[in-house]
């Protein structure tokens, strides 16, 4: 049995589950936005690492962790409401191109103010649990406290998403603003706020991912922190479907399990070759996504 | 209509990030020539009260952290010279242009195309480039720097290709080559860790490839060998370089040899902490600066680097050497560059670096007099010993060879700050099978005129 759960195969497959729990929230965060709004948001990683520099700076001033994570949350959603407001709020109804254009645009933006603000060096930020991995009979495992702690804030983050989408009015609310706005706007629904909250929703669970991966020590806090994981987690959303939040997470786990079995046994060096292989074998195949049920819609 | 729409969607979106992940890897040449139209004059970036020198650097974007200062502090000692009245009468104006390592994104604010950066260099015109930074970013102007007669001093890179006196007769190095550090830490590893088991994690580019080669001259046989690619290692935040870790950790590797750029140090340190796993490290030059490795740990209350071996040319800050001493008072006297610094800011790798060559070259224009061409001071260079720099043992060049320092000693990083000297034998070697020799004659102390 202990050699079993230090196997080589259970290692990557542990290691797999933490960092894909990553790209899957990343992916989820990008499926609310499209669900609200239809905006594909090149900026999904760049709005939360600037929140999360906004609330966890306060731990320079000594602020309690879990404080600061609560001013990240408030910092997210004023971000995500006013990108909504301001800059996305002109681009409804027009070509698809042109809110990926912008949303590029804002993403070097937001990249560019962070590093003038807070410079490019990585800042420390604490890991609220030990992220070192747990050992048996001599051998790790392949997971710590910490990463577990990341696969249960996944799964927490994504059975609430889904918990407020289809057992709530607010969540039928949101979906009939997404799918059916004018019969939405004739029923009473404020579609203009909700699709503002769509915005909020998905900074919030961009935030929540951010401080994640910055708490990882490799890598600390920096302005581009979020640049090589919302690759993988666009990934995860192509390939599950952006239309299917659970899709979305589903995908990007597996993502994390094939992509650790990559790297251990072939090369980690052709791990990006391979994510993107399967970026575009998946969109050749089932250019919809391998979760999406809503076929019928086609017109 | 939905479908159809999240279809095209999907399309654009997936080919903008092909493109952006393309894009990193290719970088064009662009067309040289255009730039020196103004008249220039007779010798060009020199007039009767000031000599203008530049550099392409990163000042922001993906390789700033840490490299960010090491052109700041050359400009420290040119600024505290230029305060001191100059050099033969002339102040030595230095300008510096943000290439971001050439390539776009990660907080660059700057341009990042190094060909139109030195193309506005080659526009002032200037004398010299200076400590440009960067393998692949000053292999692609060295034709357009040639074309031009431009000088293209003490490039800010370890890689052999500095040295080419036939092909580039203005190019020269600064810092020692790779393999001339892999065979002095390779000789501390045989005396130091006899019979174990080596294992060896290069970049995989010429860094790594050299520093192997060094290695196994140096008669360093590592048991498995694994070079991992920066764009993997970018894109995965350091986690691309756990699985060679744990392929080292099953080898059974006591020593482990890093030729890593400090955040794939840092990937390095942080997946063997995750393992627990505690072999005896040794960090090249390059990607061992104690500051820089620390920082991603620093809330971990725990500095993985601690007792790790590296190798450095130039004086600890903890060794006594007069140099320290001067370099604060040089940092403490540009609060424009360096604001904060005082008197107990730990002086870190990259400053020193700065400092080194920012020295050299004062020391070059000096010996060249009041009056010379750019022929008279490669001329000058190529026949020159630097006595009066910091680094341990004396930079020299000779008509064939154009490499720089090759000496240097071994040293022990002993906390987030700091690093001591093993022993304060100084070694030499060549970059090829030349044997590693105790060098006798040092460098001497800070020059009265630089006091």
């Amino acid at each position: 049995m202990d050699s079993f759960l230090t196997s080589r195969v259970v290692t990557d497959i542990l290691g797999g589950l933490t960092n894909g729990a990553i790209y899957g929230l990343v992916a989820l965060s990008l499926v609310l936005v499209w669900r609200a709004t239809r905006v594909l948001n090149f900026a999904q990683g760049a709005m939360p690492m600037f929140a999360t520099y906004l609330g966890m700076g306060l731990l320079s001033y000594h602020w309690p962790y879990w404080v600061c994570v609560g001013v990240c949350l408030v910092a997210a959603f004023a971000i995500g409401a006013l990108t909504e407001r301001v800059l996305v709020r002109p681009l409804y109804g027009k070509p698809e191109i042109n809110p990926i254009v912008v949303m590029v645009g804002y993403l070097i933006i937001l990249e560019a103010f962070a590093a003038a603000i807070w410079s490019t060096t990585p800042r420390s930020l604490p890991a609220p649990f030990s992220p070192i991995d747990w050992r048996l009979a001599g051998q790790p495992v392949g997971l710590s406290p910490f990463s577990l702690f990341e696969v249960v804030t996944a799964l927490v983050v994504m059975g609430a998403i889904v918990t407020l989408f289809r057992f709530t009015r607010l969540g039928l609310q949101l979906r009939a603003s997404a799918l059916a706005p004018e019969v939405s706007r004739l029923l009473g629904v404020r579609v203009g706020r909700m699709l503002t909250l769509g915005w909020m929703l998905s900074t919030a669970v961009g935030a929540v991912t951010a401080i994640l991966v910055a708490s990882n020590f490799f890598t600390g806090l920096t302005p581009q922190l979020m640049d090589g994981i919302f690759a993988f987690g666009f990934i995860a959303a192509a390939v599950g479907g952006l239309d299917s939040p659970v899709g979305a997470v589903a995908s990007g786990i597996a993502l994390g399990v094939v992509l650790q079995f990559v790297g251990d046994f072939l090369n980690s060096n052709a791990i990006i070759l391979v994510a993107l292989g399967i970026l575009i074998v998946s969109l050749m195949v089932r250019p919809n996504g391998l979760l999406t049920r809503s076929t019928a819609r086609r017109v | 209509m939905a479908i159809s729409q999240w279809r095209r969607v999907a399309s654009a979106g997936s080919a903008l990030l092909l493109c952006a992940t393309l894009a990193t890897a290719a970088t064009s040449i662009g067309d040289a020539g255009a730039a020196s139209k103004a008249r220039a004059p007779k010798v060009p970036g020199v007039t009767a009260s000031q000599v203008t020198i530049g550099a392409t650097v990163p000042l922001t974007g993906i390789a700033s952290s840490g490299y960010n200062q090491v052109a700041k502090a050359a400009n420290a000692v040119f600024k505290y010279v230029d305060s001191k009245g100059g050099v033969n009468g002339r102040k030595i104006r230095y300008v510096l242009e943000d290439d971001c390592y050439g390539t776009p994104g990660f907080g660059c604010t700057g341009v990042p195309n190094t060909v139109t950066q030195t193309q506005k260099l080659l526009a002032l015109p200037v004398f010299a480039t200076v400590g440009s930074l960067g393998t692949p970013t000053q292999d692609l102007v060295r034709t357009l720097l040639k074309k031009n007669g431009v000088p293209q001093l003490f490039v800010n890179s370890g890689s052999s290709d500095w040295n080419d006196p036939a092909q580039y007769p203005g190019l020269f190095g600064w810092q020692p080559s790779y393999p001339v550090e892999s065979k002095i830490l390779a000789k501390y590893i045989l005396s130091a860790y006899a019979n174990q088991n080596v294992c060896f994690l290069g970049q995989g580019d010429d860094f790594g490839t050299n520093g192997l080669a060094g290695l196994v001259a140096g008669g360093v046989s590592p048991v498995v060998t694994d070079f991992y690619s920066t764009t993997a290692l970018v894109a995965t935040n350091g986690a691309s370089i756990a699985p060679y870790i744990q392929a080292f950790q099953n080898a059974k590797c006591t020593v482990v040899y890093l030729d890593t750029i400090p955040g794939a140090t840092d990937a390095a340190l942080g997946a063997a902490l995750q393992l627990s796993y505690t072999p005896h490290w040794v960090i090249s030059s390059v990607g061992s600066d104690p500051q820089t490795v620390a920082a991603p740990f620093k809330s971990l209350g725990v500095d993985p680097e601690v007792g790790a071996i590296s190798f450095t040319y130039l004086p600890t800050p903890t060794s006594g050497s007069p140099w320290i001493k001067w370099m604060y008072k040089v940092i403490q006297a540009d609060p424009t560059d360096f604001p904060g610094f005082t008197s107990t800011t730990p002086l870190n790798g990259n400053i020193e670096y700065g400092v080194g060559f920012g020295v050299a070259f004062v020391e070059a224009l000096k010996a060249a007099g009041r009056n010379f061409t750019r022929a008279s001071f490669l001329k000058l260079l190529t026949h020159m010993t630097f006595t009066q720099t910091p680094s341990l043992a004396p930079l020299q060049y000779t008509p064939v060879n154009h490499q720089g320092l090759n000496a240097g000693q071994v040293d022990e990083v002993t906390s987030a700050t700091s690093v001591k000297t093993v022993s304060n034998t100084v070694y030499t070697t060549n970059s090829k099978n030349g044997p590693v020799t105790v060098v006798h004659r040092l460098s001497s102390g800070i020059p009265a005129w630089l006091r």
